[in-house]
């Protein structure tokens, strides 16, 4: 899907990462950021490790989801399936906030999605 | 008929993968192909001073086309969704080089990483009152480095493991006004200009992360995993015990982050290029600021470990099962800001002992291991990456010093 501010996943994922110190990037430069390139990344990091890491990361930004910008969960996603679905994109070094904010799409029904 | 940058993708794809071919010495190196291919379709067959220049070019293209960088680009070419190829970027494929202390050229090899989840599950949660996210997991991962030439690879270590955890993350909560926080989001959203924008995702940052509560995170679990060198001539298997904790204050100001003495030396330095400096009530600033999300993650392990026949422990003398601890620590900090980048530290340890060694295995130093990386750098432009240490079934100690360039963004 087209990096685009009118999109609310791709925004309030830019904006959690934002939020969370993961990035430093404006929107626009954000949607091309690699995993590799967030805070929570660094090199030498065992499998384990950066699971682990990712699972803590993406736990704070279901929260930040759900308290700041009120978001819900997508009918029949349950709250680990969604972190779980994040951790996947996470710990794929060469995958970008724009793959993040996809997969944080098809999990979360973010406010004012369905106008 | 093939075109000439046909021919230069060819033969560098030819050169990234030749050595894994068993390319002997008499044979035409991929590069020496290339160089007679520019020399023949060369504008200069004929005139010396052109032969010349073609020769320079070829120079620097064999320096050039040797690079992991070069390798990588030509690698991104080809992971395009409909190439066939796309699970590369899934397994974290990277060419990239090695300079061990005891060997004089570089080397050229690649990494790969891949993890999946197979299966998760839900658990209810609250703790004191809050509600905490709890569930259960199943995972595989595999990882690895190849060098080229197999003297040159310093992190000759190849897991696969399955892993069955369960974790809980506590806290981390945005105690906020989120009506005020949509306002600030649409301030954001109809911004005419990037430095309208950026001023309403600094008050949404100056809104939300201050109000987050103190996140604590562990899981802990079992694991199946099968260790071994690149040539798989030595190979062990494990089965163990994990624990790993992580812990953040995400707002900054309890007495968590003001008695994170790990990063003291890096606020200073923060102080010192005037990184995070804030202006108190009494019109003094402050500069000196440690990190509530500059704690290190923890992970420590108990396995059981069956050695393979060829492996180090048991060309010393014994092959006989035992119990390895290890222990992994990472930690990463800001320390200066540099246009609109920011130069950070990082620093992944790991350490393994075994329990009650033998003293045939002390004798040949093979109870303990440990490897270290610690990199400087930016998300763009150079950095320089260090290693030293010796990984399990590593035969020697290696000092590897990485300089790079990242070209992303």
């Amino acid at each position: 899907m087209t990096w685009s501010k009118n999109n609310l996943a791709h925004r309030r994922t830019f904006l959690t990462l934002r939020i969370l110190n993961q990035t430093k990037k404006q929107f626009d430069a954000a949607a091309t950021q690699e995993m590799s390139q967030l805070a929570f990344t660094v090199p030498g990091d065992s499998a384990t490790m950066r699971r682990d890491k990712a699972r803590s990361l993406a736990s704070t930004m279901h929260n930040v989801f759900v308290d700041a910008f009120k978001t819900d969960l997508e009918s029949g996603v349950t709250k680990t399936a969604a972190i779980n679905s994040m951790v996947d994109v996470l710990v794929v070094e060469t995958a970008t906030v724009e793959q993040l904010a996809d997969s944080a799409d098809v999990s979360y029904e973010f406010l004012g999605e369905e106008l | 008929m093939i075109s000439r940058s046909a021919r230069v993708i060819l033969a560098l794809t030819a050169a990234a993968v030749g050595p894994v071919w068993g390319q002997d010495e008499d044979t035409p190196s991929a590069l020496d192909i290339l160089e007679d291919i520019l020399l023949v379709s060369g504008t200069g067959v004929g005139e010396p001073n052109d032969v010349v220049r073609d020769r320079e070019t070829i120079d620097t293209l064999r320096a050039a086309l040797g690079s992991p960088e070069t390798l990588n680009r030509v690698v991104d070419t080809f992971l395009t969704t409909d190439s066939g190829w796309q699970f590369l970027k899934d397994v974290n494929f990277e060419f990239m080089t090695f300079q061990a202390d005891d060997i004089e050229q570089p080397g050229l090899g690649f990494s790969f990483d891949y993890q999946t989840q197979l299966k998760n599950h839900d658990l209810a949660c609250e703790t004191d009152g809050e509600s905490c996210i709890r569930g259960l997991g199943l995972s595989f991962d595999m990882s690895g480095t190849f060098a080229f030439d197999k003297e040159n690879n310093p992190q000759d270590l190849i897991t696969a493991k399955l892993d069955f955890d369960y974790f809980q993350s506590t806290g981390g909560r945005a105690r906020v006004d989120a009506d005020r926080v949509l306002e600030l989001e649409e301030a954001f959203v109809s911004a005419s200009t990037p430095e309208e924008g950026e001023a309403a995702v600094l008050a949404i940052e100056g809104l939300v992360r201050p109000s987050l509560t103190k996140q604590f995170y562990y899981s802990v679990g079992g694991d199946v995993s099968f260790e071994s060198n690149q040539q798989f001539t030595t190979k062990q298997t494990l089965y163990g015990v994990h624990l790993a904790l992580d812990f953040k204050d995400w707002a900054g100001t309890s007495a968590w982050t003001t008695f994170n003495f790990l990063d003291y030396p890096f606020a200073a330095l923060r102080a010192l290029t005037g990184y995070d400096c804030v202006t108190r009530a009494d019109g003094n600033r402050d500069c000196f600021q440690p990190s509530g999300t500059s704690w290190p993650t923890l992970l420590f392990r108990s396995s059981r470990v069956k050695p393979d026949d060829d492996d180090p422990r048991s060309l010393a003398g014994d092959s006989s099962e035992f119990t390895r601890m290890d222990f992994e620590a990472s930690f990463r900090t800001p320390v200066a800001r540099l246009a609109d980048d920011e130069l950070y530290i990082t620093v992944n340890y790991r350490f393994y002992a075994e329990n009650d060694p033998s003293p045939l295995v002390e004798a040949a130093e093979l109870d303990q291991f440990e490897y270290y990386t610690v990199t400087i750098g930016g998300n763009r432009g150079m950095y320089l990456s260090y290693s030293d240490g010796k990984l399990p079934l590593a035969f020697a100690d290696d000092q590897v010093v990485e300089l790079g360039f990242r070209t992303h963004l």
